[in-house]
């Protein structure tokens, strides 16, 4: 313990910082407060290591001579006080306090460039000292402890693993369950994942919904059928070609039955409906993207059958031009989504995921075909994705008087759209053969088992309004039949509790649960009803919900889940249970192979889509809507460019294995039409994205310039530099900034455009308990002012109030310009370090020219991602160790993931 | 189009044939085919008949809209006694409900009207252009239930539509305020 700390007298103090006599007398004589405070810190330094702390050793002069001029009780810069500052490395405030010193002295941003710099011999003593200090009151810490808490699955982890271990690949179970928390970055982390009544309240309920889809009710699959819809027929459709918004077409032209409306508009639409009129499988050609009010959704069907479904569709594109169908501007997108109907179907807005961007080329149909999995009451939705998404598409509005007959512009067509399925291979499902192996499926007739309850079956009805598909009869009740009830439970559970546990479970472990159905089997229950019982008490219990890791190096079966979990954010496929049973998962050769063939499954898209919608935030790009009038060009086809753009980009990073300067700065981007035309790139044609080679000249190319990451960090109506210089310094460079002290309120733009945001801050950062943070956090985000909040490209700032007209560039010329341009942006600044930039490409090169900063950074991001714990400060020998063998690989990122999969830090809990 | 004209002239040479005689059992029957909108749709009640081969089309007169029908009763309702005697009301009912299943309900069929063309009065209410199929079928069904509304038809070349009214239970007025309501527009 140290001693109390001295009071200093006020007279001491200067009445104002900014005082520049306080300055003169503080530089001239510093010696009798000085001398006081380090004096206090001495006796702090000598009694703590009386106490068993480390020897002072050179900390105290260290300090004397180059911190405590600024860091003393009246000038307290950065919010730092040393002389009241403890020398106490047990508490963790004091530590994270005492390794932040740590690291601004390593890094040789303290002290600050203006004052003399410390002589070589004078900084590797204290940085010596103070991190085996570090490191031994950490040690002594966590001697106790494991590196990795015990932690349940992430929602994602619990869907994907019951996805795999069900061969259920589409079952819906992550809106059911309750958010998780985030620590360190990610939702992996241990301090993150508490459990509350609520929790194993939904746990249950999902069970319920697993079991409901994985067992068998009938004897024989579905049958398979294939059912070929019109966008004609559906309500929301048929109101689009009443009122002129969408076209019947037949053979490229309009459908003569269903001219389109000219002056006069086309009434009674259930007149048209009754004569059959839209049933004829006409091709529709939309004019109008989807808003608030319309959705296209095949309505005809809605899948009773959860399971492999084929989709084929086809679409192309055209001008229409008063009545003419003309060829098309380019190759337009169709989106096709999965829609989740709620309740009996009615209305839209109903939720939906993207299943994908498809061509529409000109005047040619184009089919596109797609295995999709549908859960029950879930059916196709469409979108003329390219279309512009604004009210002015609709024709005979606005002051139109011809309607569709006078309109020209672009349109999307689709001939028809097949639903083919259910798919089935085997019969039971493998979902039902996972949990009663090869029991038959018999009829269960109660006269024959007068004292066993039968299972409960729910009739399996349409309950979507207006759907043709209807349930197939089962007569009877089918359920599994066995002999020896108690022996099969023993044997199936035998063979499931391990695949659900991820590990050997041991034999009293699987008695407990032929207890649960032995007790189930004597009240009464069926042998199926008996079974579900064990197996939904396995889905709920810790063995399943956690991940079971024993302390210290992780056993073969743990480290098979943990490789598992970071590479396909799931559970161990056969291929790793079999190494682990083999106990050679261990080797390094077999580890590395596995990595790389974990890394070329399908399924390491889990693992790019979960890394990166947290390490950049994609999670949440869709958090807030552009303001409509300042970037009406936004649209949802463009959010999902922006973000399928960072994880091809990703990707490609891996899968060639480019070093982490591309991180920030890249020759190359990956993008569609769509991101193209946003960046001002020619020659991109199609929602496809594509590798393409960016002109020398170009801003783009690396994390940092991407439109995800633009908007990711901007709030929708303006920017600021403060969160996407935060953003940069904690996500890119590792170097998170303090948060905002709580006194301080928040700089608001102004989008009147009368200052700018570099105006607003530039009073901010005049008040020196500002200045120090934001002389980090803001150069980056001075950079990034030239991009607006869609991460488009921009010389002055969008006002709606003062400035100048704004020109269309390669606004969609239908969208109409309400905003006007305001001041200049001024993308200049310096580095803390004074290195100065003059725009984003300057800073980008500065940035990728630290490359082991960045590879740094990311080694600890993915290793914070892998192992569910922040990099303590004894971690970082080993991070510097996965980063030295990672350059010494040449630095890429596929090489670093090995590195960190070898490391110590990661096989060990 | 050729098939409209093909069953045109069907049409004519069976309404020049002498109808064949009843077989036991059989009745024929007159009524009023509301939903004959407009000539094609001559076709479309054609095909219905088709699909219903329990009624035979014994004749028909289009210009009053008026069909007459040949059915077995015994057929018609399989599970009625033998000589079992349905009253005019019940047939009507039946029929019009098989023909208005098998024309999604775009034909119905009511009692002959009794009064006689003399007392009628045509009446023309321009309603622009209307090339579609649906809207002439929709132009025809805002009046074609009105009160006093003996028959109508829309003809797609002019856009005209011509009723035959009972004048002392409807006018001219009257259709145009139903049209509006429908939300035709009008020149």
């Amino acid at each position: 313990m140290g001693p109390p700390i001295l009071y200093i007298p006020r007279l001491m103090a200067s009445p104002s910082p900014s005082n520049g006599l306080r300055r003169v007398v503080s530089a001239s004589i510093p010696t009798l407060a000085a001398t006081i405070r380090l004096g206090v810190l001495l006796v702090g330094i000598q009694g703590h290591a009386a106490a068993g702390g480390a020897e002072p050793g050179p900390l105290p002069a260290f300090l004397q001579t180059h911190c405590v001029e600024c860091h003393d009780a009246d000038s307290h810069k950065g919010n730092l006080d040393l002389t009241t500052l403890q020398p106490k490395f047990d508490g963790a405030d004091a530590f994270a306090r005492w390794v932040k010193i740590h690291d601004r002295i390593v890094s040789g941003e303290m002290p600050p460039r203006k004052k003399p710099r410390p002589a070589a011999g004078e900084l590797a003593a204290v940085t010596q000292w103070l991190s085996g200090s570090l490191n031994e009151a950490e040690q002594a810490h966590l001697d106790a402890a494991t590196r990795t808490g015990v932690r349940r699955l992430t929602r994602s982890e619990y869907e994907n693993t019951v996805r795999d271990l069900f061969d259920l690949p589409g079952i819906a179970l992550l809106s059911g369950l309750p958010a998780d928390g985030s620590a360190h970055g990610f939702d992996k982390n241990s301090d993150a994942l508490d459990i509350s009544h609520v929790n194993l309240s939904k746990y249950l309920e999902a069970a319920d919904k697993v079991l409901d889809m994985a067992i068998a009710t009938q004897p024989t699959a579905p049958e398979k059928t294939t059912v070929r819809l019109s966008l004609a027929g559906n309500y929301e459709p048929n109101i689009m070609l009443m009122q002129g918004d969408a076209v019947l077409l037949r053979d490229k032209q309009h459908d003569p039955l269903f001219p389109p409306a000219g002056t006069y508009a086309h009434i009674n639409q259930g007149a048209h409906e009754q004569l059959g009129i839209f049933k004829r499988m006409s091709s529709v050609g939309v004019f109008r993207h989807e808003d608030e009010s319309w959705n296209a959704y095949f309505r005809k069907f809605s899948a009773l059958y959860p399971g492999r479904y084929r989709v084929r569709a086809s679409f192309w594109s055209m001008t229409w031009d008063k009545g003419k169908v003309l060829p098309s501007r380019g190759v337009e997108a169709a989106r096709l989504s999965v829609v989740q109907f709620n309740e009996n179907g009615r209305g839209g807005q109903h939720p939906s995921y993207v299943l994908g961007y498809f061509d529409a080329p000109s005047i040619e149909s184009r089919t596109h075909e797609l295995d999709v999995w549908f859960n029950q009451k879930e059916t196709i939705g469409f979108n003329t994705a390219s279309l512009a998404p604004v009210v002015l598409y609709r024709v005979g509005t606005w002051g139109q008087v011809d309607r569709t007959m006078g309109f020209t512009g672009p349109c999307i067509v689709n001939d028809w759209l097949d639903i083919e399925g259910p798919f089935h291979d085997v019969w039971p499902p493998r979902s039902h053969q996972l949990l009663f192996g090869e029991l038959p499926l018999i009829e269960f007739k109660p006269a024959d088992h007068p004292d066993v309850r039968p299972p409960v079956r729910k009739p399996l009805k349409q309950e979507i309004v207006g759907c043709d598909n209807k349930p197939e009869p089962v007569q009877g009740i089918w359920t599994v039949g066995s002999h020896e009830p108690l022996a099969d439970a023993d044997r199936l559970l035998a063979a499931f509790l391990p695949k659900a546990f991820r590990r050997p479970v041991g034999e009293d472990v699987r008695r407990s649960y032929v207890g649960l159905v032995s007790s189930r089997l004597t009240a009464g229950d069926a042998f199926e009803t008996a079974m579900r019982q064990a197996y939904r008490a396995a889905l709920c219990s810790p063995d399943f919900l956690y991940h079971v890791e024993p302390p210290g190096p992780l056993d073969e079966f743990a480290l098979a889940s943990r490789l598992s979990y970071f590479l396909s954010n799931s559970k161990p496929d056969e291929v790793l249970s079999g190494l682990a049973t083999a106990g050679k998962l261990r080797e390094a050769t077999v580890l590395r192979e596995q990595v790389g063939r974990l890394l070329a499954d399908p399924k390491s898209q889990r693992f790019i889509e979960d890394f990166l919608a947290q390490w950049l935030k994609l999670g949440a790009i869709g958090a807030n809507d552009p303001d409509k009038k300042l970037y009406p060009e936004f649209s949802p086809y463009l959010q999902d460019s922006m973000v399928a753009e960072t994880r091809a980009y990703f990707r490609e990073l891996i899968d060639r294995d480019l070093d982490a300067g591309h991180l920030v700065k890249s020759d190359f981007a990956m993008l569609n039409e769509k991101l193209a035309t946003h960046y001002g790139i020619p020659g991109v044609s199609g929602p496809a994205i594509r590798r393409v080679a960016l002109p020398p000249d170009s801003p783009r190319g690396g994390f940092l310039t991407q439109a995800a990451i633009l908007k990711v960090t901007a709030n929708g109506t303006t920017t600021s530099p403060v969160p996407r210089g935060a953003f940069v310094l904690a996500r890119l460079l590792g170097q998170p900034p303090d948060p905002p002290p709580s006194s301080v309120p928040a700089v608001e733009p102004d989008v009147q455009g009368a200052t700018t945001i570099r105006e607003q801050l530039a009073k901010h950062r005049s008040d020196a308990v500002c200045s120090s943070c934001h002389a980090k956090i803001d150069p980056p985000g001075f950079a990034l002012e030239s991009f607006d909040v869609i991460g488009g490209w921009r010389d002055r700032y969008r006002s709606i109030g003062q400035g100048d007209p704004a020109p269309r560039g390669s606004i969609d010329p239908r969208i109409g310009i309400g905003f006007k341009l305001g001041p200049p942006v001024d993308p200049g600044g310096a580095l803390p370090d004074g290195r100065q930039f003059h725009d984003v490409i300057e800073l980008k090169a500065l940035l990728a020219g630290d490359k082991s900063q960045l590879l740094h950074n990311l080694a600890r991001q993915l290793t914070v991602y892998a192992t569910g714990r922040d990099i303590a400060f004894r971690d970082r020998k080993a991070l510097d160790t996965i980063v030295a063998s990672t350059e010494k690989q040449g630095g890429g990122i596929r090489s670093l993931i090995q590195e960190i999969v070898l490391s110590p830090l990661f096989q060990t809990r | 189009m050729r098939t409209t004209i093909a069953l045109c002239l069907c049409w004519v040479l069976c309404a020049a044939l002498p109808a064949p005689e009843l077989l036991a059992g059989e009745q024929t029957a007159t009524f009023r085919l509301i939903g004959l909108s407009h000539p094609e749709r001559e076709e479309d009640f054609h095909q219905v008949m088709q699909s219903l081969p329990d009624l035979k089309l014994e004749r028909w007169d289009a210009a009053k809209a008026e069909v007459t029908l040949r059915y077995d009763t015994a057929r018609l309702f399989p599970t009625s006694k033998p000589d079992q005697v349905f009253p005019p009301e019940k047939i009507l009912e039946h029929l019009d409900k098989l023909i208005g299943q098998a024309s999604n309900r775009t034909f119905s069929l009511t009692a002959p009207l009794s009064v006689q063309d003399s007392e009628l009065t045509k009446v023309e209410i321009p309603c622009g252009f209307l090339d579609c199929k649906g809207c002439r079928y929709a132009v025809y069904l805002a009046v074609a239930k009105t009160e006093g509304v003996a028959r109508a038809s829309v003809s797609s070349e002019t856009g005209v539509l011509t009723a035959w009214i009972e004048t002392g239970k409807t006018n001219r007025e009257t259709l145009i305020e139903a049209l509006k309501k429908a939300r035709v527009e009008l020149p």
